[in-house]
């Protein structure tokens, strides 16, 4: 599948019909994409889905099969790691054990023989950048994990490259060094102008960094767009499921009109939904979704004007602080997630009780049309 | 131990913990566990050694003719004989084959460690199958093929240079066979230091620009002094006694400060002078070790 | 595990306790060395032989009988088991010292084996007593030179039952046998292709080939650095220095060695395979005897007696001949049934005269072994 928002023009990176296969197990199915000079742009997908395969082709440690990747419109196949202009940042950072920061940081720049004083200064410079600065006579082993992660950043940014590839770089720290870190990483990226391409299993580290998210699957690409896009109009089922939660209903249209298609599902419940440029029809099967903080909770006694009503009881409340989960068993037989914000305006609806379900027809979207 | 004893006592601020106590027991326990090990180093080292000492300097004598409390076994040692410039012989040999067996064996780990991929065990077993059969088989057999009839020097008649008698009964030989005695041993430290390498290192290295030859001076080679100088030292420190090997195929220049140990106790009758030089050699190898102790953290080499 | 050792040993109480162990162990092996030291030196200078003797009868009756490896086999004492004796038990010496060195640390045997050389020095261990030779039926039979050997005072210390020489064999067809010397083992002619066993009778070799003043096996210091520096000037010529003879045998068969200190048995095992003669060098050519020692304290006597009395029963002296190569004192052996090489190589046809001077030199005891085996030790570092 091809990316919709290709810009041919000045893309920093480009793969064309990229395939790659370890045996009999394909591990990239057919992957073209353009990425754009200066974005941060995620590759998101379940583990094994070819998200590390494509960077590992990206920098060169893995020659594709099939198709081109080209680095500012050059071919790259074929050329080795050490040649390509794009630098890696790994997943347990990889930094040198036996050097300082300062001799981590400059290894690069030492091999393009640049000058003792100006690779001072650029590491410094670098440093300050990642907010390590006094450190750099220290060795790998009296950092801290956020720490070693600035280094090995410092370490590839202070080339200059093209493009930075970063593999999973925050999964091996804790929840709040890891929320402080991405505003760093967006922030660095921003502050140097680096092409970043990053590659997580973490749809909400995706959301809340990237540019533009593509979302993989099997090798194959689902879907790319900006993260709102992604999130709230996913264009398949996988991406449906794996960005955020999601609610799946299963219908079949009663009436297309004006635009919306109506389903009714009995006396006082019924579902409305945009046909969104669908072809549906009356009887056509639909899988519908609609995102869980769009759900409201109300009393089966309360009056309400929203579009869709669905009528359920509540089998499950989990409690995460921020926001309340309710798990809803429908008439439909499916069971729905409702988030509803910890604050003033909780339902305070518990296990057992009868409620309804309602929201906007705008808050909900075609996911198939059988 | 110490800490787990100090979180403890912390946790029961208020009440006064009997840590002592619990430390005593389990220190006990200790004691009897290390018991059995610790006698055995006792009796069947630590004695004799002492014992040695005290020959040497003539606390204790044996035969007819030994000086009692006397150091002129020391003194002739020291200052009248050339047995000193044996022992620094012994030194140089034992460097050479250090230094020839590390260069031999690198390869051989490296090769093993990181090209070998899935056979990487298999060939591991290979190399170390010769230490199954008997070492005085396995120096025998370079006569056969380093010998006057040899396979080398047939090889060189056939193809009319004269055979080359160097090659057997020389100082070349006995680094030779040394070298190749202990390569499967020198191997296999640097074998796991190398295993114990975190591949990213090396494709981090790759990644931002440097050669497959300057990652492995920059990286590979760095990372792994530590299992080479342990390497090192392992073979260094028993070849400063060898004997077995100068005697077989060393010919007239083979003859090593272990030979001149062998020789006061089994040809001669001169224990006490034996016994000076064995002294002297203990004492050698203990200022060696702690000279590279300083050099080596053992704990880098235990990881 | 170390982090409990240094607790163990940081706390006073473990410190003090672990020293105190090490004191003790160290003490009591020390106490226990020198014990053995008082013991040896109290076994007393020789026979104290009670003359009260229990008769054979009632004598425990097992031998022990501390021999070189090779000479435990039946032959060797085949009447003694045929006369309805208990088996000895055996144990082994890799050479005399060794052996020496294990009596003085309190090792007991019955009856030991060692070279002529040192009798004196088990007898300056108060380890042994004289033979009764009378109680040895074949004693008058053997050859009065080897027995001269093993007397002490007059009495039979040693009861010589083999020998053999220290000779050259040499490939006549690089070497002329009638120089019939020492020389071959010096001679720059033959440099690359002679050796030497590793024993500091090449020095009493050297000795005679340079015909030192004093007695080879007591020279005086000037004599003795004499040899050592002529070895050292001809080790250039060694082809090697052999400890195994079987190498030095192929090597004579393969014409890497044109010259080599060796016993008649080289010249046994390669005559048909090369063109080889044994030299018995006309300085005399050395000659090596050992025999049976009996201890002081033995509680074997008569069975002792009656197992050397099997040794050196001619059956016995015929079996060693012709299978390990060595010569045998009885005078008796049929050399009938010895090959007529063999008699000529060994001088069998005149055991007596071919093992006394002019002709043989025979090993004695050596008083400055110690500075023989220095010297030696020096030739060999050169």
């Amino acid at each position: 599948m091809s990316d919709p928002t290709t810009r041919a023009t000045d893309a920093a990176i480009s793969l064309q019909e990229v395939r790659k296969s370890f045996g009999r197990v394909v591990a990239v199915g057919g992957i073209s994409l353009d990425i754009a000079d200066g974005e941060f742009l995620t590759l998101l997908g379940p583990s094994g889905c070819g998200k590390t395969t494509t960077m590992r082709m990206i920098a060169g440690f893995e020659e594709p099969d099939e198709g081109r990747i080209l680095l500012r419109g050059r071919d790259v196949v074929g050329v080795p790691p050490n040649k390509r202009d794009v630098n890696m940042c790994f997943q347990h950072y990889a930094l040198f054990p036996h050097m300082s920061v300062q001799e981590n940081v400059e290894y690069g720049l030492k091999l393009r023989k640049v000058p003792r004083e100006e690779r001072r200064r650029r590491v410094a410079e670098m440093l300050e950048v990642v907010r390590l600065e006094g450190f750099e006579k220290r060795k790998p082993a009296q950092l801290s994990g956020g720490q070693q992660q600035r280094v090995a950043l410092a370490r590839a940014l202070v080339n200059r490259p093209t493009a930075l590839l970063l593999d999973e770089p925050l999964g091996a720290l804790d929840v709040k060094l890891r929320k402080q870190m991405q505003l760093e990483l967006k922030r660095i990226q921003h502050e140097l102008g680096t092409t970043f391409v990053y590659v997580t299993h973490d749809q909400e580290e995706a959301l809340s960094m990237s540019d533009r998210i593509t979302v993989v699957n099997q090798g194959l690409i689902e879907q790319v767009g900006r993260p709102r896009d992604v999130y709230e109009r996913p264009a398949t089922p996988f991406v449906a499921d794996f960005v955020g939660v999601l609610n799946a209903l299963e219908v079949r249209a009663d009436e297309v009109r004006d635009g919306r298609v109506v389903v009714r599902i009995s006396d006082r419940e019924r579902l409305v939904v945009p046909t969104g440029d669908r072809p549906v029809s009356a009887g056509t099967e639909l899988l519908v979704a609609v995102r869980p903080e769009r759900v409201w909770l109300r009393a089966p006694a309360d009056e309400t004007s929203a579009d869709s009503r669905l009528e359920g009881t509540v089998r499950q409340v989990v409690y995460l602080g921020t926001l309340t989960q309710f798990y809803v068993d429908t008439t439909l037989g499916a069971r729905l997630v409702v988030h509803e914000l910890s604050d003033r305006r909780a339902s305070g609806f518990v296990a057992e009780d009868r409620v309804v379900l309602t929201w906007d027809a705008e808050d909900a979207a075609i996911l198939r049309v059988e | 131990m110490t800490e787990l004893d100090l979180s403890i006592e912390t946790e029961r601020r208020g009440r006064p913990v009997p840590s002592r106590r619990r430390r005593g027991r389990r220190g006990a326990v200790t004691a009897g566990l290390l018991s059995g090990p610790v006698s055995y180093l006792l009796v069947f080292f630590v004695v004799p050694v002492v014992m040695v000492a005290c020959y040497s300097v003539g606390l204790l004598t044996l035969l007819p003719q030994d000086h009692y409390l006397s150091l002129r076994a020391w003194h002739d040692f020291l200052f009248g004989s050339i047995y000193m410039g044996v022992f620094w012989k012994s030194v140089r040999m034992s460097l050479g084959v250090s230094i020839t067996s590390v260069l031999l064996a690198y390869p051989v780990a490296y090769l093993l460690a990181l090209v070998a991929g899935r056979r990487k065990y298999t060939l591991l077993l290979v190399i170390v199958a010769p230490f199954l059969t008997s070492y005085l088989l396995r120096v025998l057999a370079w006569r056969v093929i380093l010998g006057e009839q040899g396979v080398v020097n047939s090889f060189l008649k056939l193809v009319g240079i004269a055979p080359q008698g160097w090659l057997f009964y020389s100082q070349f030989a006995v680094y030779l066979v040394l070298a190749y005695v202990w390569v499967p041993f020198v191997a296999l430290p640097i074998f796991v230091s190398l295993e114990a390498l975190d591949l990213s290192l090396l494709e981090a290295s790759n990644d931002l620009g440097a050669s497959r030859w300057t990652t492995f001076r920059r990286v590979t080679l760095p990372l792994s002094m530590p299992g080479v100088i342990a390497a090192f030292v392992f073979v260094f420190i028993p070849t400063l006694g060898e004997y077995v090997t100068p005697l077989l195929v060393g010919g007239p220049k083979g003859f090593m400060f272990g030979n001149g140990i062998q020789n006061a106790f089994l040809q001669g009758f001169d224990w006490q002078f034996g016994s000076a030089m064995s002294m002297f050699l203990i004492g050698a190898v203990m200022v060696l070790m702690a000279v590279f102790g300083r050099f080596v953290s053992f704990r880098s080499v235990s990881e | 595990m170390r982090s409990e050792l240094d607790a163990v040993l940081r706390s006073s109480l473990g410190r003090r306790a672990f020293l105190k162990y090490l004191a003790i162990a160290g003490g009591t092996g020390v106490l226990a060395a020198c014990q053995k030291n008082i013991t040896a030196a109290t076994q007393g200078g020789g026979a104290s032989a009670t003359e009260t003797r229990p008769p054979l009868e009632s004598e425990p009756g097992v031998l022990h009988a501390y021999e070189w490896a090779g000479f435990e086999v039946k032959p060797l004492w085949r009447s003694y088991a045929a006369k309805g004796y208990p088996d000895p038990k055996f144990s082994f010496f890799t050479n005399t010292e060794q052996a020496l060195a294990k009596t003085a640390g309190g090792y007991t045997w019955d009856i030991v084996h060692p070279e002529v050389g040192y009798v004196q020095d088990y007898f300056n261990l108060g380890a042994v007593q004289p033979w009764d030779t009378s109680l040895i039926s074949n004693f008058p039979d053997l050859n009065p030179a080897l027995e001269k050997a093993g007397q002490l005072d007059g009495k039979q210390y040693e009861i010589v039952t083999d020998w053999g020489y220290s000779g050259v064999i040499i490939r006549t067809d690089h070497a002329d046998p009638s120089i019939n010397s020492y020389s071959y083992l010096f001679d720059d002619s033959l440099a690359g292709h002679i050796s030497w066993f590793d024993t500091p009778w090449i020095l009493l070799q050297a000795g005679l080939v340079l015909g030192v003043e004093s007695d080879i096996f007591d020279m005086t210091p000037q004599d003795l650095e004499t040899c050592k520096n002529y070895c050292i000037q001809k080790k250039k010529n060694l082809y090697n220095i052999w400890v195994d003879f079987t190498q030095m045998w192929d090597d004579v068969r393969q014409g890497n060695v044109w010259a080599a200190y060796a016993w008649p048995d080289a010249w046994v095992n390669t005559r048909n395979d090369a063109p080889v003669a044994y030299i018995r060098p006309k300085e005399g050519v050395l000659a090596w005897g050992e025999g049976l020692m009996l201890n002081a304290n033995t509680e074997n006597y008569y069975h002792a007696h009656e197992y050397a009395n099997a040794w050196t029963m001619p059956q016995t002296g015929l079996w060693v001949i012709n299978n390990y190569g060595y010569g045998h004192s009885n005078l008796k052996v049929d050399l009938s049934k010895v090959d007529p090489a063999v008699v000529r190589a060994f001088g069998l046809d005149d055991p007596v005269g071919n093992l006394s001077p002019p002709a043989a030199l025979m090993d004695r005891y050596q008083p400055q072994r110690d500075a023989y085996n220095r010297a030696w030790d020096e030739v060999k570092a050169a």
